[in-house]
Formats: C-alpha cells, structure tokens, sequence
C-alpha cells in the first residue's frame, strides 16, 4: 500500500509538473540563443547586401517603421506608432514613436526615416526602386511625423517597412562625403552597426562568431527577453548538423543544413523543424524554357513536359520533402494573392506522350522524337540530382535531353546574356507582393539582356503585361486578387515556365527555444519576443 | 605460337598477376555483360531511396531511389571505357613523340622534351580539372583531358628506349641498306622498345580510372552517364547515415586498379626478360 502511495504522490508531483510546464509558457527572461549559418554575413546591413546571411543578423540589429504579423504579413505599429493613408492612396503619414533612442543614445527622428528612404534604401537596397521608385516626396513637419508623397499608388508600399527590406539607419552616421561619393556601402557603420533594434554588436571575431547583446534602452518594455543573440560560424554542413543535434547551437535557420541531416535532425525528439515562418519570401523553382524555337514555343510541348514531371517525387525524394507541388507563379503560402482554387499541376506521362504525338511530334529512331538541352542551377547536389531525373522523365515520353553543367558565372551568361539554351531549372523568391517578385519575371517589359532572373525565356503576351500593370497600380482588396487570378491563369496555361515547387525553407531548434515562428519572415523579424526556457 | 607460351609460363610465375587477370575478365564481364544481363536504367528512380543492400534491390538504392547496382554495371563500362581510351591515346601520343625525340635527338628532341617538361611539372589531377572545367564535362572531354595529362611519362620512357636503339648495329644496318626512317622507327625499333611500354600504359589505365574516378567525384564527369567515382560524390553527403552506398562503388574502383596493377607487374615479369629472375 504504502509503496502505491509513494507511486501515486510521484504521478501527482509529475502531473503537477507538466501543468506547471504547460502554465509556464510564460517568456522567461535570460539566456542566449545560438543560430549557425554558412556563410558567414560580409557586412551587418542588408545595405550592403540582401543575402541571407546578413538579412538573418541585420534584423536583429535595425528596425522599420512597421512590424508585421501572421503569414500574410499584417501590418502592425512598430517604430511608427500609427498612419493613415489618404483616400486616394497618394499620402502615407506616419506618426513616430516618442523616446526611442539609437545604440549610441541619440534620438530617433523623422530625418532619419527620410534619410534612410531617400537617401539609402531607394540608391542602395537592391530592391529599393521597385518599393520608392513612386514616392515623390518625403515632407518631415515635425520630429515625430512622417509624410510620403506618391506620384502613383504602391500597392504593397505598406509591407516594405521590413527591417530587411527598409531598414532605418541613423542619419548622424553617415558622413557628407560618403553619401556625395556613394560610398555608403563601404561606410563604417555596415561593419559596426548603430540601430534601433532589440540587439546591438558586441562583438564579431571574423571566421568564429557574432555575438549581439541585448539593448538596454530598447523602446519595448521588458524586452527583449534573450540577454544575447550568437551566430556561430561553421562551414562544413556536416559540422553544423551535430552542433544542433547535441544541443551546442539552438537554430539553424532557412535551411542552414544539408537536406539529409535535415531529414535526420527533423526525427529527434529534443528537437522541432519546420517551414512556418517563411511565406514572405515565397521561394519558388521552376524550369525556364526558353519560347524562342522550336520544339519549346509550342505551349502543347510545354504542357506535355510539364505533365512528365512528378512533382510529388521530386518534393519527397530529391528535395527530402522540403516544399511543396507549386501550382502556378504566386506561392500558395501567400494568402492575399494564391489562388486557392487552382488544383494541382497533373501527372500524367501517357497522356504527355499522346499530346507530343497530337502535337505533331512522332516518335523517330529509338523512340525519339527531338533532343533538347539542359541546364541546371548551380546551387549543389540536389539541383544536380534534380536534372537527372527530370532527364529521366522526359527520356520516357521520347525527348532525349542532354545535361550540361556550368558555374554560376557561365549560367548567368548563357541563360541571360546569350539566350542560348533550352531550358534551366531556377529558383526567385516572390516576396511579400507579386509585382515585386513575379512579375518580373514574365513581363515583356523586362526581357533584357544581362537583367539577371528577369524575362529570359521571351514570353510576350500583351493581355499579361496589362494585367502586371493594373495589378501593380492597385491597393489591395477583392479587385485586385481578381487580376492575380487572371495572371495565375494565363501563366498556367501558357506555361512560360513549368512551374515546379514550392521549396521549403526549414529551419530547425532546440525544443527549448520559445516564440520563433510570428510572421511570413519570421526569420528576418528582430526576436524580441524570443525565449529560451 | 611458341613465343606466345612462353609468354604465359613467365607471366605464371607470378601468382598474384594470374589472381589480378582472373579479377580483371570478372570486372570486364560484368562491365560487357551487366548492362545486358541487368537492364535496370542507373537513373531511373525505382524505389524509397536509401533502401538498404539485398532487401528489395541486391545492392540497395542511392539518395534518389536508383538502384545502385545497375550504377555498379553501367559505371563500370564507363570507368573502364575512359581508362582504356584515356590511356591508349597518351600511350599513343607519347610513343609518336618519344619516338621522333629519341631516333633524331638534336633540336627535336630539345623542343619536344621542353615541352614534354612542361606538361610533367603541372600537377596532372589538376591540369585536367583545369581542361575539363574549360571545355565543359563530357565523356569525350574526361577521356581527353586525362591523355593530356597523361602522355608524357610514356613520352620519356619512349625515348628513352629509341635513344638506347638508334645505334644498334641492327639500326646501323638498316640505315646501311638505305632503308627510310619511319620504316626503321616503326617496323625496326618499335618492336624492341615496346615490352616496357606495354608495362607502363597498363598501369595507366589504373590512374586513368582514378582520376577519372576522382573527377566525377568532384562534380566533373559527365552529366549523362554514371561513372563509379559519380555514385562516391553523391553518396559523399549522407556518408554518416548510409556509409554503404559510397563503400559500394569505392570497393569496386580498388578490385579495378588493383586487378590492373598486378597484370601490368605480370607484364612485366613476362616482357622484360632481364628482370624476370628478380
């Protein structure tokens, strides 16, 4: 009896202990949180460049006029504690925070917000033309407000204040001479930054380690939760898997480590991986045809090509189950512009078969019908492995493809600057709204040589550049998903490019990192809100 | 016919060329015949990849559910194929220009060695990364490169041989009888100077093979076919979780240039008659 009683005070004192695990998702204050990611950052500001790398610690460090929420990116105030926008959508005003200080103690003002909008983002970020390039003026009528001034409607104008995207660098860094002799980025600050964030360098050894502190003085009370923020450089993936899995390193974000670890890692029990938290980038892959001959201008010979491939298998197999079957050039991930009715891409090799068969293309000697070329992004192993089996599918409807592997200066060349392939497998990130991140890619406008990741394949469809044009003048709401779900259409059908997966970015952590995943860029958002339990 | 027999009562000898001749014609068979005989496609996605050896497939399948087996057979009909071009071509190439350079001498042989050095002092693995690089991978690329780097040990060793020759009375005799160079070169000194020739081209198929081998490893072979050296580079990343798949093909590359180089040490024993009582 007595020992049951022993039992049952152990299974209360255990029950009483989960619920208490359970009650304390309340953040706790303290501690350190390590990532690791290969390569090492070259600067400390997505000024300098938008690389992964240096977007993963640069958001820690500097902040935007907004914060965002959920995977479609809801904004929310954060440097600005409110705006408004005019009926017309011409006029943005926002109204700054009071008291907020930079890491160096002097105040946040709204010459700063204008200094890091005129000056920075729209000369210096790589996609600052495409956010401002409408904005006519910037009018600053007190320290504490705002104007933007448009000379046209920016649809997606309110999610550009991601601090990857917009970051606000204090104006009393920079120097006159740096900005008359564009020096920006080589100015001191993109190797020693001053920001706003929840975290400020304490120290960067090059080659080792980057260890952010917290910011004392940050504007939010009682945050940020985590004492330090430390990336840990490490160059051999196989390096960074065990560091995980023993626990040394707490994240290794937006797929940090070679997918055969990931798929390893991902069954431990101490430990949790997952693709939330990436819908704002939107990764997408694809196989660029280029439309300017035959075979491949025939959209019945795109469309039996794209029913050869299995994008299940090719998910699950080449890609370990990282992604998703894309089923047209918006991610199904982005809830403002996917259209959610659009089925799945079919899988179908006989009918392929029939259709080059209906198509005019009879099966030769060998059970050939024509022989094309491919290439391949040079990114590593899977996208080899990738051209070896879409080589493979297409080899069983009759078209024998050849493999050729180049570097990726020999890639940019010849599927940019020559237009001399047939079709290459290619990965763009569609960002927070398409007419950043698609519609570059299809309208005619944009078939520019040299213009990497712009219209290479030649597509020319004039009711679609109309529709990128009225999409791109237009707020957000009801009217215009309408013309997204026009666009998704034609480009489904007209396959410009075979639309293949949705890739995946997984990141990985301990299980005892708390409050990760908030938003689409949950990866490029400062973690203030981080805890380690 | 007799010279023939006792060719093979001296390469006997030697037990460990004997073993290495019985594991070649096994490597060839399976190379000739494999395909033929298994004609599973080496990049066909059969099965669940990483599915362990003797379960459903006899050797397993690789990180793309190919079945490593048919890799193994067709692999082997490339490795052996580059490595017996590879080296047949520099055989060729270095006897041609080892040949002129020993028989005349003077200022031929000063230019066609200078040139011979310069090939000699360039690391050859990275020389043929190099050409390979620039001239895209193919298999007529590979097997190119590979002669490239490959033909000046002959080249020496071959002139080497026609320097010991020109003055032989036997040479002095043809001359005297008015016979042409190339005939001399050819069907006079050729015959003598080819035994340790043979010896050095058959153990350069076993370097062809691994550097081949080596090539594809990095990413540089052929695109379209499946080498031995390629299923090693893809199985390099999941090494910690399926050790198998690059042991596989990495076994098969040690029998292949071990099998080589016994029967070029049997060739040796057999053809230079001086050193058979070693």
């Amino acid at each position: 009896m007595r020992s049951t009683g022993i039992l049952s005070l152990a299974m209360a004192a255990l029950l009483a202990g989960v619920t208490a695990g359970n009650a304390l998702a309340q953040p706790k204050k303290g501690g350190t949180l390590t990532y690791t990611y290969h390569p090492e950052p070259t600067a400390l500001s997505t000024i300098a460049t938008t690389a992964v790398p240096v977007a993963l610690i640069s958001t820690k460090i500097y902040e935007s006029l907004l914060e965002y929420e959920g995977a479609g990116l809801t904004p929310k105030p954060g440097l600005a504690e409110s705006w408004t926008v005019s009926p017309d959508s011409l006029t943005y005003t926002f109204k700054l925070r009071a008291g907020v200080k930079w890491h160096d103690g002097k105040p946040f003002t709204s010459e700063d917000v204008k200094f890091s909008i005129e000056q920075i983002a729209l000369n210096y970020h790589s996609r600052g033309r495409t956010y401002f390039g409408n904005v006519a003026a910037i009018e600053t009528p007190d320290a504490q407000t705002v104007v933007l001034r448009l000379k046209a409607p920016i649809p997606y104008l309110l999610r550009a204040f991601q601090p990857s995207e917009t970051p606000m660098m204090p104006k009393h860094a920079f120097s006159e001479q740096e900005i008359a002799e564009k020096k920006v980025r080589q100015a001191r600050i993109m190797q020693e930054p001053v920001g706003t964030g929840p975290f400020k360098l304490k120290e960067w050894r090059k080659g080792s380690h980057i260890i952010l502190e917290r910011n004392a003085d940050y504007w939010k009370p009682g945050k940020p939760y985590l004492d330090q923020v430390v990336l840990r450089v490490m160059p051999d993936g196989a390096a960074r898997a065990i560091a995980v899995e023993k626990g040394e390193v707490d994240l290794a974000p937006t797929s940090a480590l070679p997918p055969a670890e990931m798929q390893r890692l991902s069954k431990l029990p101490h430990l949790v991986a997952s693709e939330e938290g990436s819908e704002g980038l939107g990764p997408i892959m694809w196989l660029e045809v280029n439309l300017r001959d035959k075979p491949l201008s025939d959209v019945k010979v795109r469309q039996a090509i794209s029913m050869a491939i299995d994008r299940d298998k090719l998910v699950d197999v080449i890609w370990y189950g990282n992604g998703k079957p894309a089923r047209g050039p918006i991610v199904s991930g982005n809830p403002n512009h996917f259209d959610a009715s659009l089925p799945k891409f079919e899988y179908n090799p006989q009918k392929a078969a029939q259709m080059l068969d209906e198509a005019g293309y009879p099966r030769g000697a060998g059970g050939v019908r024509f022989k094309l070329t491919q290439n391949f992004l040079p990114y590593g192993e899977e996208w080899v492995r990738q051209a070896e089996y879409i080589r493979q599918e297409l080899g069983k409807i009759g078209i024998q493809v050849e493999t050729q592997s180049l570097d990726m200066g020999g890639w940019l060349k010849r599927i940019y600057t020559d237009w001399d392939y047939h079709f290459t497998s290619n990965f763009t990130h569609n960002y927070s709204d398409p007419t950043i991140g698609v519609q570059r890619a299809f309208i005619s406008s944009n078939i520019r040589k040299g213009a990497s990741f712009s219209n290479s394949m030649d597509y020319r469809n004039p009711r679609l550049d109309e529709l990128l044009l009225k999409a791109a003048g237009m707020q957000d709401g009801p009217e215009r998903k309408k013309v997204w779900n026009e666009v998704q259409a034609i480009l489904r059908n007209d396959l410009p490019v075979i639309f293949l997966i949705e890739i995946g970015y997984t990141h990985i952590w301990n299980k005892r990192v708390q409050g990760l995943i908030t938003n689409g860029i949950s990866m490029y958002t400062n973690w203030d809100s981080v805890w380690i339990q | 016919m007799r010279r023939l027999a006792t060719f093979w009562l001296r390469y006997r000898r030697n037990r460990g060329a004997v073993a290495g001749a019985l594991a070649l014609a096994v490597i060839l068979a399976l190379a000739l015949l494999g395909p033929i005989l298994y004609p599973t496609d080496p990049f066909d996605m059969v099965g669940r990849p990483f599915s362990l050896p003797f379960d459903r497939f006899p050797l397993g399948t690789d990180v793309a559910g190919r079945d490593i087996l048919a890799g193994i057979l067709n692999g082997g009909r490339v490795s052996l194929l580059i490595g017996v071009l590879a080296s047949l071509s520099a055989t060729i190439i270095g006897v041609a220009l080892g040949a002129v350079a020993g028989y005349y001498g003077g200022r031929i042989d000063d230019l066609l060695m200078r040139t011979t050095e310069f090939f000699l002092c360039i690391p050859s693995f990275v020389l043929a990364v190099v050409l390979v690089a620039i001239f895209q991978p193919s298999v007529v690329t590979v097997t190119v490169a590979i002669a490239v780097v490959s033909w000046p040990s002959v080249a020496r060793l071959a002139r080497g041989e026609f320097i010991a020759h020109r003055d032989r009375e036997y040479v002095q005799g043809c001359r005297a009888i008015g016979m042409p160079d190339w005939e001399i070169i050819l069907l006079q000194i050729m015959p003598n100077a080819l035994p340790p020739i043979i010896v050095v081209s058959s153990l350069m198929v076993a370097t062809a093979i691994l550097t081949e081998s080596g090539l594809s490893f990095l990413g540089l072979g052929d695109p379209n076919l499946v080498s031995w050296g390629y299923m090693i580079g893809v199985a390099r990343t999941v090494l910690r979780t399926a050790w198998w798949m690059a042991a596989i093909p990495g076994v098969m590359i040690l029998l292949t240039v071990l099998a080589i180089n016994l029967v070029g040490e049997g060739l040796n024993d057999a053809l230079n008659p001086r050193l058979r009582k070693r």
